[in-house]
């Protein structure tokens, strides 16, 4: 003869919904740390790049958040409108001031994965 | 301490299909006006902080940047370009080659997919950049 043993969940719907909504403020707060970091590099960057007229660094921007899934993206960009020179100046040799995005995100790559990472793991 | 630059310059001269030679082609450090128009330049990029190695010996990871300048002659984009093709394709397959024994690096990792264009230089000569990250395991002289 054999014995059955059965467990009822009830309320599964209540604790699925609660955990969505844990997710999303996870994402959220890590979606907050991203864009503040990127802040963090674009206005680093700015005091990098070399400034004649003023135009390329005013072309810098934190790009907008897209969302893919569980992946949040954003960057950090100059150049575009009338600024087409933005890569020249950052790879051009000749420029004493180049690689002004580089220096700026590797110098703060660590700090900002970090603040990510806390997000993530609270 | 690793020079990046230089054992990058040192590996792209051993492959052939390039056509490089340090000196005549191949330069490394700096952008030299008495180089030919179509010429390869080694130089320093910019590198991550360097990461302590948590195996009980002192020593580091470090992350050196190099920037690989490809110029060609003014009449030589085509060329050019597949010249800063061939060197994106030989440091992306360039992990075991460069460096040797305890200089050995333990990544080089390409920066960016393809080659970067820039205008022309003041001479009118095409340009492109490709970027690379070298990691290698170093003693900290300090410890």
């Amino acid at each position: 003869m054999s014995k059955a043993i059965r467990l009822v969940l009830k309320g599964e719907n209540a604790v699925a919904r609660s955990l969505r909504q844990f997710e999303r403020r996870k994402l959220k707060r890590m979606e907050t740390a991203l864009v503040a970091g990127a802040k963090v590099i674009l206005e680093d960057a700015k005091e990098l790049v070399p400034v004649d007229t003023g135009a390329l660094r005013a072309s810098g921007v934190v790009e907008p958040v897209t969302k893919d899934g569980g992946k949040i993206r954003t960057g950090v960009s100059f150049g575009g409108g009338g600024v087409d020179y933005a890569i020249d100046v950052h790879e051009d040799p000749a420029q004493e001031d180049r690689k002004y995005l580089e220096r700026a995100e590797k110098a703060r790559r660590s700090e900002v994965r970090a603040a990510i990472r806390k997000e993530a793991k609270d | 301490m690793a020079r990046a630059w230089k054992d990058i310059s040192a590996y792209l001269a051993t492959v052939v299909p390039l056509g490089l030679t340090e000196g005549v082609n191949l330069f490394v450090g700096r952008v030299t006006d008495e180089a030919p128009d179509a010429s390869v330049f080694c130089l320093p990029g910019v590198s991550l902080p360097p990461q302590p190695v948590l195996n009980g010996a002192p020593q580091d990871l470090r992350f050196y940047g190099v920037q690989v300048l490809v110029r060609g002659s003014r009449e030589g984009l085509e060329a050019a370009a597949d010249l800063a093709d061939l060197v994106r394709d030989a440091l992306n397959h360039a992990k075991p080659l460069v460096g040797a024994g305890p200089d050995q690096y333990t990544t080089v990792e390409l920066d960016q997919a393809s080659p970067l264009r820039l205008k022309e230089d003041k001479n009118d000569r095409p340009r492109f950049s490709v970027n690379v990250t070298a990691w290698i395991k170093e003693t900290n002289p300090v410890l």
